[in-house]
């Protein structure tokens, strides 16, 4: 604020009014020595100059005072000054308060409030070291978090974290005094080095606690390499004001986490599954359910994912799984881990936040000790039942075979011709086994797929020549169409394709009736989007009625007059087909217009089918 | 060839052991017959099996015992084996391979014609007499 300049300086005003006063007195003896002359004249003179010099007195009266009362003003204004910038600091001050308020409002979680404070307490002073232990009610415990500027060893981050202990020990509510004493010291460092040896100097460590009495979160203990470490008082003042906010922030989110866990909690109570929720640190558990504890044997309470990893240490490498999961955000599958004598399927599934950060994950532990055992019991049982199956088909397909040889006698016509049935319907029966053993095999294991180089054409051409026998009296055609240029080899485990096309094949002749139709195998190669291997069996046979559609694949599925043209068939062949496609990388699918035919297509990658370890094969048909 | 080969079928079903064995003699064999693992070694040691044809679930000794066994032997150890099973889960096979039986040599009863189970013993006796002369010269 400025002061207005006076119109002449205060000492020239009193000099000049000096200078009328003896004007005026001149003046006045002048009149009163020549009365004779014009008096009335001289007297009008005097009276005006007497009148001017009043009204100059007066002005020049006024312009001291003014002189006087501007003096006084420009005393003060230093003063105003002061007080104005002090105003304006406060403001800004406020404003950046208001800023990390509205700030911390948006924080979901410690660590992001924590992150958003540090900025500001970076703005008081350099620190090298920044250690929080923020209290975390629902693992009656605390996060330790460390941020560092420079690298210091964890020996030192540890000393330093501990004076932030020992002040919640001494000054903080009950529970957190409580959870400070038994607290185990053990820092997470967020940012920066931890890796030194190199001990530091620390002149200025500080330990504030965050947040006031009943609002407490937590402490923070801020060191720095260097003398004065904070520019002034009031910094440090405003700094405890941010860390009130912070306080605030934290049980918010705490109240928000305490509420979501008691949630979640009620939820995966009931679950026969166990359930474990680990923080992102690997390490800390805010979550376990009662079926957890009681197929791990781990007392409720101080669960880490380290009691979990030593436990199942025998069978997986449970900690660098969990590194994954926060690292790569992969989930996982383990399957039949083996803990004592029983089996567990273990899944581990990483949590994001909104951001699609991973902030936590879970262990879910699946018991599966009572499938292993009816598992390894339906193997054992369809084993031994179709050895026992099979050994009376055996000797009534051998017996009958020697019979048709005439090694014990010729036949006559007819005896010849039931034989024959004989043989086709045990065969028949042998096959069945076959499919019911190799469905079995599919649905308990893997299917073990070996891709080696083969010459589709010729293997087609095998098949065609096996089926032929199959037309028998039916008037049908078998006609095999092969792309020219002839395809290269390609990597099929032949012996799992030819079963697929044999079994098309096979279906086409069976469900072929009307006079001269024909059945076409079709081996040709796709090139651009839909690149691959085709091969189609289209037959001019009774088709798939519209509303069968959908569940031709389906494990015992017939049509209805597929049904009442052969009463045969085991409804497996294209659920075993479809299996066999599907685990290979391929397809197959079909296109059918009832009483017209049917066109079945597999197709097989152009590189070939997906190679699989396992250990089951499917039975192949020898005869 | 101037004498029969021999060949001894270990077998526990007497139907199938019927057939086999008018199935062989047939075709010019000396067949001898025994009914598990145990009686099987004995007969070893007595006949000289040229081949041995040999089912896996029997009573007393399976197939695959007697066979580990029998591979033990310095003599008659490296005795050609057709395996006839109708026990054919893919642990069985393996162990089979491992004992010296090729695949091909693996035959599922139910899905093999007496035919099958002949060729496939044809075979195998004429690639151990190829590979005994193969080793001669």
């Amino acid at each position: 604020m400025k002061t207005a300049r006076p119109l002449i300086p205060a000492w020239l005003g009193y000099g000049l009014f000096f200078v009328l006063v003896c004007v005026v007195a001149g003046l006045a003896i002048l009149m009163y020595r020549e009365p004779e002359t014009d008096s009335l004249l001289l007297s009008w003179g005097g009276v005006f100059v007497a009148a001017l010099t009043i009204i100059l007195g007066v002005l020049f009266w006024m312009q001291y005072q003014r002189d006087k009362a501007s003096t006084s003003v420009e005393a003060v204004n230093p003063q105003l000054t002061g007080a104005y910038e002090q105003l304006a600091s406060c403001d800004h001050e406020l404003g950046l308060v208001r800023q990390l308020a509205v700030e911390l409002a948006s924080a979901i979680s410690v660590r992001e409030a924590i992150e958003l404070t540090n900025r500001y307490v970076d703005q008081i002073g350099i620190f090298t070291v920044k250690s929080y232990l923020i209290y975390d009610p629902r693992i009656h415990g605390f996060q330790q978090l460390a941020y560092l500027t420079e690298p210091v060893s964890q020996k030192q981050i540890h000393a330093l974290t501990e004076a932030g202990r020992a002040l919640l020990v001494e000054n903080s509510p009950k529970e957190i005094t409580k959870a400070a004493r038994e607290c185990k010291l053990d820092v997470r460092v967020m940012e920066g080095d931890a890796k030194s040896t190199r001990t530091l100097n620390f002149p200025s460590t500080i330990v504030l606690p965050i947040g006031q009495s009943n609002q407490m979160a937590g402490v923070i203990v801020i060191a720095s390499t260097q003398e004065s470490a904070i520019r002034s008082a009031e910094a440090l003042d405003s700094l405890k004001t941010k860390l009130s906010i912070l306080a605030m922030a934290i049980q918010r989110v705490q109240s928000f986490l305490v509420d979501q866990r008691s949630r979640t909690q009620a939820v995966v109570e009931s679950s026969s599954n166990g359930v474990l929720i680990f923080e992102d640190d690997g390490k800390t558990v805010t979550l376990t359910n009662g079926a957890l504890l009681e197929m791990t044997g781990l007392k409720k309470g101080k669960v880490t994912t380290a009691d979990l990893s030593v436990l199942f240490a025998g069978s997986v490498d449970l900690e660098s799984k969990i590194n994954e999961v926060i690292k790569k955000g992969n989930r996982i599958k383990l399957s039949n881990i083996q803990l004592g004598d029983r089996s567990f399927d273990i899944f581990l599934t990483p949590i994001f936040d909104y951001h699609e950060d991973v902030v936590a994950g879970a262990i879910i532990v699946n018991d599966i000790t009572h499938f292993v055992e009816v598992d390894r019991m339906k193997t054992e049982f369809v084993s031994i039942a179709s050895h026992q199956l099979r050994t009376p088909l055996t000797s009534i397909n051998w017996f009958v075979e020697m019979l048709l040889s005439g090694d014990v006698g010729p036949l006559k016509g007819l005896q010849r011709e039931y034989l024959d049935e004989v043989l086709q319907g045990s065969r028949r029966m042998a096959s069945l086994v076959n499919d019911l053993l190799n469905v079995s095999r599919l649905e308990t294991g893997r299917l073990k797929i070996e891709p080696t180089p083969t010459d589709l054409a010729e293997m087609i051409r095998g098949i065609i020549k096996e089926a032929e026998p199959l037309i028998g009296s039916k008037d049908v055609k078998l006609n095999f169409t092969e792309p020219t240029p002839a395809l290269p080899s390609v990597n099929i485990d032949a012996g799992l394709l030819r079963q697929v096309i044999h079994n098309l094949v096979t279906n086409a002749i069976r469900y072929s009736s009307k006079p001269k139709s024909s059945v076409e195998v079709k081996l040709s190669a796709n090139q651009g989007d839909e690149a691959g291997i085709i091969i189609a069996v289209t037959d001019q046979g009774i088709g798939i009625p519209e509303s069968m559609k959908s569940k031709i694949f389906e494990k015992f599925f017939r049509a209805d007059n597929a049904i009442q043209m052969a009463a045969d068939g085991s409804g497996l062949g294209l659920y075993i087909a479809k299996l066999v496609m599907d685990a290979s990388g391929g397809k197959i699918w079909f296109d059918t217009i009832e009483g017209k035919g049917t066109t079945f297509f597999v197709q097989i990658p152009i590189s070939g089918m997906l190679e699989q370890g396992g250990d089951k094969g499917l039975i192949k048909q020898t005869i | 060839m101037n004498r029969k080969y021999r060949i001894l079928i270990i077998e526990d079903e007497a139907p199938l052991i019927t057939a086999l064995k008018q199935k062989f003699t047939q075709d010019g064999y000396a067949v001898s017959v025994a009914g598990n693992g145990r009686d099987g070694l004995d007969s070893i040691s007595e006949n000289r099996p040229d081949l041995i044809l040999l089912d896996i679930m029997m009573p007393k000794m399976s197939g695959l015992d007697m066979l580990s066994v029998l591979r033990d032997d310095p003599m008659k150890g490296n005795i050609p084996v057709v395996i006839i099973t109708n026990l054919n889960a893919p642990e069985t096979l393996e162990r089979a391979n491992q004992l010296g039986v090729q695949s091909a040599a693996f035959l599922v009863k139910a899905n093999s014609s007496l035919e099958k189970i002949a060729t496939t013993v044809a075979d195998t006796l004429a690639r151990k007499v190829g590979n005994r002369e193969s080793g001669a010269s």
